[in-house]
């Protein structure tokens, strides 16, 4: 990149930040996580900021920035608990139809998505561990057409979608297909996420599939690029999070009084504080770290590494310091009528989905330390 | 005091005892109670309260002669252990527990008479009053005030956070009733029945979604001077020696010990039993309990002895509760994928709630004392470090 490049760049980041900064402001509250619902006003107030087409690429019709950029935007619509599954279905699902935006359907189904007009989920998780397989499900010959066959278990989000990007196998490689939510064979059986979104166990029983809607069949490399980005803008939207909660602890902090003295003037209390700040940096600078190593590599093991050091780092430093932002509120803060819980709702599921700690962790030594004996 | 026939359990061979606690849970306790991810009402759990009152096991650590089972130390722990190996989940026990114990210390003989055999038969129901919203750990700084009228006390104010408040019956709560004495000299241990015309209840919902605790409003509500727990203005004492059998039962190793169970319940169905990563943190949460349970005895022995507990007991409380909150942590890593998933889980055909033990940990360093009063307790009382 030039200098030029480079200065463009960080001004076309800096404009959307703050744009969503200020949406944010406007439009977003903690409290708006307890009603689950996904609201697609919203979800095209997100679409105009430019955030749905910040990664198309240029030739595509979008902005073609990329993971890094998302980041503070990201960060800023994490603070106030955005509802909404920018992350999932914008960035994941956005990612993936990028990459087969060759096809019609793939480009057809990207503009909607930049125009807001879409809400899709990925589904391509099959068992609870990261490192599984994954690959259950197949997509094969029958008569004429092809028809799927398989489950997938965590899909985000698991209600009100306008369809699914269905992660399959093929025997040889793997696939990438649309599906409609009305498909035959199609089962969604919805459930709930800690943080109280919707999450689905997606059955399918000998859907048919249309060929249009087969969107690639070698999808191995672009799919684990597309969840790699994801990893890391999940991240980011948690680093929102970790200071949301830490700036709501500290006010709390500043203003509750216990044995006539405000508790944040308590020694212990204060230094607790001190090393819930020490893991706000830390993220931060492994998001930063990540966002450099995912941008400067090619490789697929590169990616991976990139994601997983941050995944470890900022799902451990989301739930530490939830946990005790619980703890700092004291009895009011296990009541679900205060805010600084739904941080801590919301903390659970964006560390365990896409890989917990441990389980970036132990990624991450494979792939750095080669394989245990 | 109770029908049931008295029994000398101690006289057992631990291995007796042991065997004969495991047949009662396993003969008697209902099925679809066991492992209760989250606390239980009083409505789930009143069969259960029958069955242990006719059987003359509703308190294992009172005293034979008021009608419990009068366990000495280490029987006790068995009793515990057994518990918590078959999932029993806890009735309503503020009045087994604390209420007890503290009359059969504290009380006077009316008291005691009038009370205690309607713990034991579940009759009634105990709730506690002592957190308001202005005083938690700062506990003395309580404002709901009690004023003397005739053979009254005149009672109003608010109390908050009431465990299970809704299903009591009767409330032991601490009162005002000398506005003009230092913190601590006025204060008043006071028995009051819920169903005292002025009293409102709003029960709140936690975290994890149940309506476990709750507000309590008192608008001129009359109680009966006798309801008084000790002296007049006393009533800061009596507290304290019951927040240290408080703190011996929260730091008992139940907590913890039925949430290690699971978790190895859970490594078995998530397949890293075999794991080694697995298996030394797991290791390493084992012997926090086993030591866990080793200070739990040699407090509870201390008890049995006659001798008061010491501001030491803390660290039990904090030793117990931490750890019960690492091994909620464990759990929810080991379940990789459905540690974001809201209530119970597939496992293969099983299934498990991964956040139920999480969220329980979340109140249990926080309720009885914060453990940073239990810290500053340590640190000032036990290692007589200078105050700031
Ligand atoms: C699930 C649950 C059930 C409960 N049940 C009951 C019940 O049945 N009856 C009842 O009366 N109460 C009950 N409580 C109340 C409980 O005892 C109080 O919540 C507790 O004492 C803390 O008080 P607080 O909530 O006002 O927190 P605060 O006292 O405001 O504390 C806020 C934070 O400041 C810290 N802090 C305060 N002072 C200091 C200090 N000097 N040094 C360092 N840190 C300090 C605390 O540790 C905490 O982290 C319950 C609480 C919970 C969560």
């Amino acid at each position: 990149m030039t200098e030029n490049d480079i200065s463009e760049r960080l001004q076309q980041q800096q404009l959307i930040t703050d744009s969503v900064t200020a949406f944010a402001r406007r439009e977003l509250s903690p409290a708006a996580l307890r009603s689950g619902a996904v609201s697609r006003e919203r979800w095209q107030g997100l679409a105009e900021l430019g955030l749905m087409g910040m990664m198309i690429p240029e030739d595509t019709g979008g902005l073609g920035l990329r993971i890094g950029d998302l980041v503070p935007a990201l960060e800023a619509l994490g603070r106030p608990l955005l509802r909404e599954p920018l992350v999932a279905s914008a960035v994941f699902a956005g990612t993936l139809l990028s990459k087969t935006a060759s096809t019609e359907k793939g480009a057809e189904l990207l503009a909607r998505l930049a125009e807001g007009a879409l809400l899709p989920a990925v589904a391509w998780q099959e068992e609870y561990r990261l490192e599984a397989s994954h690959a259950g499900t197949m997509l094969a010959a029958s008569g004429e057409g092809r028809i799927l066959t398989g489950r997938k278990i965590l899909v985000v989000p698991g209600t009100d979608i306008d369809g699914l990007l269905v992660l399959a196998g093929t025997g040889g490689g793997k696939a990438l297909v649309w599906l409609e939510p009305q498909a035959k064979g199609l089962r969604i059986e919805s459930g709930t996420a800690a943080d109280g979104g919707a999450i689905a166990t997606v059955h399918f029983d000998k859907v048919p599939v249309d060929t249009a809607d087969i969107l690639s069949v070698d999808a191995g490399d672009l799919f684990d690029e597309a969840l790699q980005t994801t990893t890391i803008a999940a991240c980011a939207e948690m680093l929102g999070l970790i200071c949301g909660a830490i700036d709501m602890t500290m006010d709390y902090l500043r203003t509750r009084k216990q044995f006539n003295r405000t508790i944040g003037s308590f020694q212990g209390l204060q230094h607790r504080a001190a090393d819930l700040f020490i893991q706000q940096e830390l993220s931060a600078a492994a998001i930063a770290r990540a966002v450099a190593d995912f941008e400067a590599t090619t490789d697929a093991k590169g990616r991976a590494i990139a994601a997983s050091r941050a995944k470890a780092r900022v799902s451990s430093a989301a739930l530490i310091v939830t946990k005790e932002a619980i703890q700092m509120h004291g009895g009011i803060g296990y009541t679900d009528e205060h805010e600084i819980g739904l941080y801590l709702k919301r903390a659970l599921t964006l560390s365990a989905w896409l890989g917990n700690a441990g389980e970036h962790r132990a990624r991450f030594a494979q792939l750095t330390m080669g394989v245990a004996a | 005091m109770s029908a049931a026939k008295q029994q000398d359990w101690n006289a057992l061979s631990d291995e007796d005892f042991r065997s004969v606690v495991r047949e009662f849970f396993t003969t008697h306790y209902p099925e679809e109670l066991r492992y209760s991810p989250s606390r239980r009402r009083l409505s789930e759990m009143r069969g259960w309260y029958d069955t242990l009152s006719q059987h003359g096991w509703v308190a294992p650590a009172w005293p034979a002669e008021y009608g419990g089972m009068g366990l000495e130390p280490g029987k006790l722990v068995i009793f515990i252990e057994e518990q918590e190996a078959h999932g029993v989940a806890r009735v309503p026990d503020h009045g087994i527990v604390m209420v007890g114990p503290l009359l059969i210390q504290q009380g006077s003989d009316d008291q005691r008479k009038r009370y205690l055999p309607k713990i034991l038969s579940g009759e009634e129901i105990w709730c506690q009053g002592y957190s308001e919203p202005n005083a938690g750990s700062d506990l003395a700084s309580l404002r709901t005030e009690a004023v003397l009228d005739g053979d009254e006390f005149v009672v109003n104010g608010q109390k908050t956070w009431s465990t299970l408040a809704q299903d009591g019956t009767h409330m032991f709560m601490l009162v005002r009733t000398d506005k003009q004495a230092r913190k601590q000299e006025g204060i008043s241990f006071l028995l009051v029945d819920m169903k005292t015309p002025g009293i409102t209840v709003r029960p709140m919902r936690t975290l994890s979604g149940h309506e476990e605790f709750c507000e309590v409003f008192f608008d001129n509500v009359r109680v009966p001077k006798e309801n008084i727990v000790g002296e007049i203005n006393k009533g800061w004492g009596v507290a304290k020696a019951l927040l240290s059998f408080e703190r011996l039962f929260l730091g008992s190793p139940k907590l913890a010990q039925s949430a290690l169970a699971r978790l190895s319940t859970l490594a078995v169905l998530a397949g890293r039993d075999r794991d080694l990563v697995f298996r030394d943190r797991f290791a390493a949460l084992q012997l926090d309990v086993d030591d866990l349970n080793g200070l739990y005895r040699r407090f509870t022995a201390q008890v049995r002895s006659g001798e008061k507990l010491g501001p030491d007991v803390s660290i039990l409380k904090i030793w117990g509760t931490e750890t019960f909150a690492r091994i909620g942590d464990l759990i929810v890593e080991t379940a990789g994928g459905a540690g974001m998933v809201d209530g119970p889980s597939a496992f293969g055909n099983e299934t498990f709630d991964v956040l139920s033990n999480f969220y329980n940990a979340r109140p249990s360093t926080i309720y009885g004392g914060t453990n940073e009063i239990q810290r500053n307790i340590i640190a000032g009382n036990v290692l007589n470090l200078p105050s700031a």
